[in-house]
């Protein structure tokens, strides 16, 4: 069985490589990170995701806007995105709505069941 | 009588002439006892003052003769020289004589008959006499000596001394007297007035006397001054009046009188007495010390009106000062409330500031705490896995850094609520459903602690307008409270119904709530916690079985919905919690 590519796009590099070691200690996951928001499509256009865990408070640029290019991609539209977020603003729970997320903290199972959820079938 | 018996023609010329001796022996006889019997003096003296009749009277008390015969032919000073010689120690035993033998020749002088006052000591005592002396006249009209008679009147003459020096006496009182004295007759006519009345008038006696006083009086007060003599009488004998007079040049002065009645035998008035004095400056006095009342009552009266004004002043101060007062009292009052009103706002606008910064507070620090709870999270659970034959401390470790992750990340959950409180969405919704729901949720609880639950919802509430997931949290928070604070079991009531404000605070009065009050039997609240029990992060638990968020979270999504929560110790012990809503 094919491992699943997960992209996990978040600021936060301590978390980002904690994502993928866990994950990919389980052997069922391939994980790429990518800590800078605007350079998240043109990785997902190379490692083409079976899911983007998607930080929504980066830098530079939010996850909301990244969602946003990623659902405009042609060939990643289809690319189910779950949302990481620390704290919900009442801003943001029109980006996030019909989304699903994941607050952090969260434990690797939760984040698992999460990931199985929600990978593209 | 027997002398006067015979007539001249009836006898002859010899028996005329014995009959005419015997007459004259007769009459001699009679005219000698006549006189020797009478007690006046009777002598009668030659030209040469030799006596040639002398009457027993004079013999015993002037001459001190034997009889009547010794003195013929001597004078008055042989008997006095003979009595002075007699005593001749005693000079003042017989000083009568000469003045006797003076007068004899007054009388010889002046031919004619006189009276005289003579006296002196006979016997060693005084002796005056009235003496009557008149010349002797023959038939030829020559004068050949002096008769005399006299009549003892030492002790009248003493009497009339007397009462001339006692009149004497008088007059001297009567003049000294610095009153004015008169007498005056019914009509008014003066018959007396000493020297004082003479000298007050300016008038001579002869000028008064014998004339009215009347004049002396001013026209007005004149028949005032009638009218009083006039009522004297003997039942009223004395009287006393004031009235003026006139001085020589018109001065008025002002006399007191004092009138007495002088009576005769038939108790008519024949005289009156009347002693007056001046009284013209008393009246002077009392006419000032009158002006001087009259100008004092004024005064008072002046004084007293002003007194009785600023008076009256005064109590409209007062009043106005009372009212003022009654109005300090009553802004003091409403001040008082309003003080006490701004307290509590100030409390509460305290906890909502503080709660407020707390909400601002969680916000800004929940994200940047979450991603390094989220990478421990991620790291402790990494390592777990990874090395699976750990020994026992090093797991235990572990999971207390798990634990603790997931404690800090429940307290900063706890906090964004305070961000996100006031973002609800309101549904129109049943207290006693969310009630039930809530108790559902700790119902493990419940049974766990062994505690009982007794329900009395109202059954008529109405629908209100809240968060239910809010609302649900709130009952939730209290439940919990409720169940930590009786670790022993006991009764946890929950009551609602719905009652109408009757006293002001945080509902207007008449308002319809809708009360939900939940008590347990448990601890309660220390009395030093009481006030603190709403502030964020203040809690009873121990560490790790609370954030201290829980009734701060309470209170900030009650007020949300406009309703309250109150929490207070119960007399009989443990904790009434009462949630209010309006309707």
């Amino acid at each position: 069985m094919a491992k699943k590519r997960i992209l996990v796009i978040d600021d936060e590099q301590s978390f980002t490589r904690l994502v993928k070691l866990s994950l990919e200690e389980t052997g069922r996951y391939e994980v790429m990170e990518e800590n800078r928001g605007p350079r998240g499509l043109s990785i997902a256009r190379k490692f083409n995701p079976d899911l983007v865990l998607l930080d929504i408070a980066m830098p530079d640029m939010g996850g909301g806007e990244v969602a946003a290019q990623i659902k405009n991609d042609p060939d990643l539209k289809d690319v189910p995105i779950v949302f990481l977020t620390a704290v919900i603003k009442k801003s943001e729970e029109t980006i996030i709505s019909g989304i699903p997320y994941i607050a952090k903290p969260v434990t690797l199972n939760k984040l698992i069941m999460c990931v199985e959820d929600n990978l593209r079938k | 009588m027997k002398h006067r018996a015979g007539t001249k023609e009836q006898l002859k010329p010899e028996e005329s002439l014995r009959k005419n001796e015997e007459l004259y022996k007769d009459l001699y006889r009679v005219v000698r006892l006549m006189c020797d019997n009478v007690s006046d003096l009777l002598w009668a003296k030659d030209m040469e003052k030799k006596f040639i009749f002398v009457n027993k009277a004079i013999c015993e008390k002037l001459l001190n003769a034997k009889d009547a015969n010794e003195p013929i032919g001597k004078t008055d000073m042989f008997f006095a020289e003979r009595e002075r010689k007699a005593n001749p120690d005693d000079p003042e035993w017989h000083t009568f004589g000469e003045i006797c033998a003076d007068s004899d020749s007054v009388v010889m002088k002046s031919r004619k008959a006189e009276r005289f006052d003579e006296f002196g000591n006979v016997k060693g005592e005084y002796l005056n006499l009235d003496v009557y002396k008149a010349p002797i006249w023959d038939e030829h009209g020559e004068m050949i000596g002096t008769v005399g008679c006299g009549r003892e009147v030492t002790r009248e003459r003493k009497i009339e001394e007397e009462l001339r020096k006692s009149e004497k006496r008088y007059r001297a009182i009567v003049e000294d007297q610095t009153e004015l004295i008169c007498r005056f007759l019914p009509d008014g006519t003066i018959t007396f007035v000493n020297e004082t009345y003479c000298s007050y008038f300016g008038k001579k006696k002869e000028d008064l006397i014998g004339h009215s006083f009347m004049p002396l009086i001013p026209d007005e007060d004149r028949s005032m001054v009638r009218q009083r003599i006039n009522s004297l009488c003997s039942e009223t004998p004395v009287i006393t009046y004031e009235h003026q007079v006139i001085l020589p040049g018109g001065k008025i002065r002002w006399m007191c009188w004092k009138d007495h009645a002088i009576f005769d035998d038939k108790n008519k008035i024949i005289e009156y007495q009347s002693v007056g004095w001046d009284i013209t400056e008393r009246k002077e006095m009392e006419e000032t010390l009158k002006y001087a009342k009259i100008g004092l009552e004024q005064q008072v009266r002046e004084r007293t009106a002003e007194l009785s004004l600023k008076n009256e002043q005064r109590m409209r101060e007062i009043e106005e000062l009372r009212r003022t007062e009654e109005r300090l009292h009553k802004t003091l009052a409403s001040l008082r409330v309003a003080h006490e009103e701004l307290k509590l706002a100030q409390l509460q606008v305290v906890q909502a500031a503080k709660m407020e910064s707390v909400g601002i507070l969680a916000a800004g620090v929940a994200h940047e705490v979450k991603n390094p709870l989220a990478t421990i999270q991620m790291g402790v659970e990494y390592l777990s896995n990874r090395f699976s034959s750990l020994d026992k401390s090093s797991k235990m470790v572990l999971q207390n850094m798990e634990d603790a992750v997931y404690r800090a990340d429940s307290i900063v959950r706890d906090l964004l609520e305070f961000s996100y409180i006031n973002e609800v969405d309101f549904e129109e919704s049943q207290l006693n459903d969310i009630i039930l729901q809530s108790i559902s949720l700790v119902k493990h609880e419940l049974e766990k602690k062994n505690i009982k639950l007794e329900e009395n919802l109202s059954r008529d509430l109405s629908a209100l307008s809240f968060s239910t997931d809010r609302i649900c949290q709130v009952f939730v928070n209290i439940f919990l409270n409720a169940i930590h604070a009786s670790p022993d079991g006991g009764i946890l009531k929950v009551r609602t119904y719905e009652k109408k404000i009757t006293t002001k605070g945080h509902f207007k009065i008449s308002e319809n709530v809708v009360v939900a009050e939940v008590e347990d039997m448990g601890e309660g609240i220390p009395e030093e916690d009481i006030m603190r029990i709403f502030d964020p992060f203040f809690t009873t638990k121990p560490m790790g079985k609370g954030t201290g968020l829980g009734l701060a979270v309470s209170k900030k999504i009650m007020e949300s919905h406009g309703g309250k929560i109150e929490i207070m110790n119960r007399k009989e012990g443990g904790v009434k919690t009462t949630v209010m809503f309006k309707t």
